[in-house]
């Protein structure tokens, strides 16, 4: 009965969908009116939910993501292939070498022991064919990056320290620890990236990827405070774990800071993604905007919010643009144009809007110089904003419309201030073209043993000990919810920076977006090299970019320019004639 | 509420949202060509699968940000299999969409093994631009949908929202034409009672 039911049902609704009505559809069958219509109904209901697609962008940025990952996990393959043939034809090469030497001293060498030298021979040159042929992609190493100051290694097996060095291989079992006033990444096979905080100690335990096993990445964390970012792992049995002297954290894609005391004290909270903290055989789960604290020998604290953060600058690029912000320590967040994407800075955030825009999110910024990296996919000019805003209120607004310049895009500098976590000032120093020089320190493509694409670097300011916002776990606040657990936190005082295509004008709220205000004259027009002429027009009104909808900008400027900071981007620095871009904005 | 809903009810047609028309004879040929190692190809193929199978996974997860993950997964799941379509690049579509299914159901079932915490409801309904695209009719629907059990919640997926034929979902999900005309009676008068119920209440 239910099967010619079924039947019933589904043909009436191909007829539907060839464009009868439901009333035509019910006289065919009038003993099954009563049990019909209602589904006839619910069906064409569902077919009236509007479908959701992506934009066009999104489209096209997505798919050039997904070639360069493909191109790249290529090569990656390849060359983890190449290397470990090459080393083992070294070793047989070496074999044979000694067996030669021992056959030629010695002064009677009996057949058997030949016969067996060169039978062991054999099998080693089988065993490398079979290792050519089914060579799984073993990844047992990690890359050091120093981005500031000073970091000690202590070597598997070894009591003695050594100064590591930028750039160095560290396999299993090596111990790192980063000096005062010191920061470092260390970056694994598949991207993701552990940044360690001045005073802080750290063991690796354990490295394994391979295609067909699970992905596991196992630190130690004595002492300090890292800043976790696991790519997300595929596989259901992969596991990225930070064993602290009082809890373990598990992830399988996130972004938390884990930091310890001296005491053996744990906290841990997640900025994106979900983290599982586990002690004395107790569990706690910490979605975004959560986090525990682990006291030696006691079971994990309940989740609790983490405290919205009291300041913010909140950068967007609009295409063809992506870009990045490098801090005062040296340690950056954003995305490359090939769609590599790096977060060093703890508790930073990329990401790209429901507008396709890309937002970088910095909490509670240090005192100290920001380098804005702006890199273009394509030609044409890209419209982008840098906000700060401190407890609610806006502190700074700049924006910009520019073209690339000579095919190169800019480096922005921001100078900011800032006292017990709340920004005083900030303003837009300079800006210059993006030469062979990048502010990001980052290993694009880290292999066992290798160091590929390694982007240079400029000199990193070291002078941060004093003003690091150390970012007390306490005061994570967040963001506007890009973790795909569903996250909340919205600041929902953001409120919208206008846009203030205009020029001089800083923290002055009055004077933001006022038409009068564009494009000053003077800068606008032109160095404008590429023909970039900035109009006014460019508004951008980021109000909610964020794919969630967030919405919450910092309240407007209207008013209280908090700091009553007046001054004009003084151009410390200031480029030459012919690089200045081609706007200069408020 | 629910005089809206009746007002949608009556409408004379049920639409069929049928994929952008791209030539299947195309879409052979880059499936050809992703399998000889052509990255550009199975680019081509990814722009023409992008939105069917993002919708397909968003529907689901009910997320923005995880059905991007999510989707791109799919792919590059596809690309490191792309050799075991030769002989078959006339499935390629079906064969797209049970990866996207078995990677959902992976997601799910990790989920469960975590134990997630209870999310915020408002959060848990979805992404802030499902809101404002959908009516607050199709909130309910959508969740409702949501709450199917798994095969279910994929005939009335892939049949009313991405618009496939009975065949196609056929080959997606691997069952007879007869039990997918079961699952669509029991998820339509499932979804049904749902939403009755829901109207009761208000």
């Amino acid at each position: 009965m239910n099967d010619k039911f079924s039947r019933i049902l589904d043909e009436s609704i191909e007829r539907l969908i060839k464009g009868e009505t439901i009333e035509s559809c019910l006289e065919e069958y009038p003993n099954d009116r009563e049990q019909l219509e209602p589904l006839l109904n619910t069906a064409q209901l569902i077919s009236s939910i509007p479908k959701v697609s992506v934009s066009e962008k999104y489209s096209r940025v997505s798919k050039a993501r997904l070639i360069a990952r493909i191109r790249r996990e290529s090569v990656q393959a390849r060359e983890a292939e190449t290397r470990s043939g090459i080393g083992l034809f070294d070793e047989l090469g070496l074999a044979w070498h000694r067996m030669w030497q021992s056959i030629l001293g010695a002064k009677k060498v009996a057949i058997p022991v030949a016969l067996a030298l060169i039978l062991a021979l054999v099998l080693s040159v089988s065993g490398l064919l079979n290792h050519l042929s089914t060579t799984p992609a073993l990844a047992s190493q990690c890359t050091l990056t120093i981005l500031s100051g000073n970091v000690d290694v202590q070597m598997p097996g070894s009591n003695a320290e050594k100064t590591g060095t930028d750039g160095m291989t560290l396999n299993i079992g090596t111990r790192v620890k980063t000096a005062p006033g010191s920061h470092a990444v260390l970056t694994f096979f598949e991207g993701s990236t552990v940044k360690l905080e001045p005073e802080t100690e750290i063991e690796i335990q354990q490295i394994e990827y391979d295609n067909e096993q699970p992905t596991a990445i196992v630190l130690k964390q004595w002492l300090g405070r890292t800043w976790s970012r696991v790519v997300k792992m595929a596989d259901p049995g992969s596991h990225y774990q930070i064993e602290t002297p009082s809890a373990t954290a598990i992830v399988r894609g996130t972004l938390f800071t884990t930091e310890v005391e001296a005491t053996g004290t744990t906290k841990v909270a997640t900025t994106e993604g979900l983290v599982s903290v586990v002690a004395q055989g107790d569990e706690v789960y910490l979605p975004a905007c959560q986090q525990t604290q682990v006291d030696a020998g006691e079971v994990p604290s309940q989740p609790q919010p983490v405290p919205i953060s009291r300041s913010e600058i909140i950068i967007t690029f609009d295409m063809p643009a992506t870009g990045s912000v490098t801090d005062p320590t040296g340690s950056s967040t954003g995305i490359l144009p090939s769609g590599f994407y790096f977060n060093q800075i703890p508790e930073s955030q990329s990401f790209l809007t429901a507008e396709d825009r890309q937002q970088i999110n910095i909490s509670e910024p240090m005192t100290g110089e920001y380098i804005i990296a702006l890199r273009y996919l394509s030609e044409g000019q890209a419209h982008f904003n840098i906000l700060g805003a401190s407890d609610g209120n806006v502190v700074f607004n700049y924006t910009g419309n520019w073209g690339a310049f000579q095919e190169h895009g800019w480096l922005i500098h921001l100078g900011i201030h800032a006292e017990s976590g709340r920004i005083i000032s900030g303003e837009v120093t300079s800006a210059e073209p993006l030469g062979e020089e990048t502010p990001e320190d980052i290993v694009e493509a880290p292999l066992a043993g290798g160091k590929a694409s390694k982007i240079m670097t400029q000199d990193s300011d070291t002078n941060s000990t004093a003003d690091v916002d150390k970012g007390k776990p306490e005061d994570k606040g967040k963001p506007e919810d890009e973790d795909n657990t569903g996250d909340k936190g919205k600041p929902e005082d953001k409120g919208k920076p206008e846009d203030e295509d205009n020029t001089e004008n800083k923290g002055k709220p009055e004077d933001k977006g006022k038409p009068e205000d564009k494009g000053k004259p003077d800068k606008a027009k032109d160095e404008n090299n590429t023909g970039n002429k900035g109009k006014p027009e460019d508004k951008g009104k980021p109000e909610d970019e964020d794919n969630t909808g967030n919405k919450g900008k910092p309240n407007k400027p209207e008013d209280e320019d908090a700091t009553g900071n007046k001054s004009k981007p003084e151009n410390k620095g200031k480029p030459k004639d012919k690089d200045k871009p081609p706007y200069w904005f408020s | 509420m629910d005089n809206k809903r009746n007002n949608i009810a009556r409408r004379k047609t049920l639409t069929a949202n049928k994929p952008e028309n791209v030539r299947q004879t195309d879409i052979i040929i880059l499936v050809e060509k992703a399998i000889e190692g052509n990255v550009e190809a199975f680019g081509e193929l990814y722009g023409i699968f992008l939105d069917r199978i993002y919708r397909y996974v968003f529907y689901q997860v009910r997320d923005r940000m995880t059905a991007e993950d999510i989707t791109e997964e799919v792919f590059i799941k596809a690309w490191n299999a792309i050799s075991s379509c030769k002989g078959k690049e006339k499935t390629f579509s079906a064969w797209l969409y049970r990866i996207a299914h078995n990677r959902v159901i992976d997601i799910f079932r990790s989920r469960e093994k975590e134990q997630l915490i209870e999310m915020d409801p408002v959060a848990e309904a979805g992404s802030t631009e499902l809101e404002v695209e959908t009516e607050i009719d199709h909130r309910e629907l959508l969740d409702s949908i949501a709450e199917l059990p798994p095969n279910q919640k994929q005939v009335i997926i892939l049949k009313y929202i991405e618009g496939l034929d009975n065949r196609e979902i056929e080959r997606i999900m691997g069952k007879k034409q007869g039990a997918i005309r079961i699952l669509q009676m029991r998820a339509l008068a499932r979804l049904r009672e749902r939403l009755n119920g829901g109207a009761e209440e208000k």
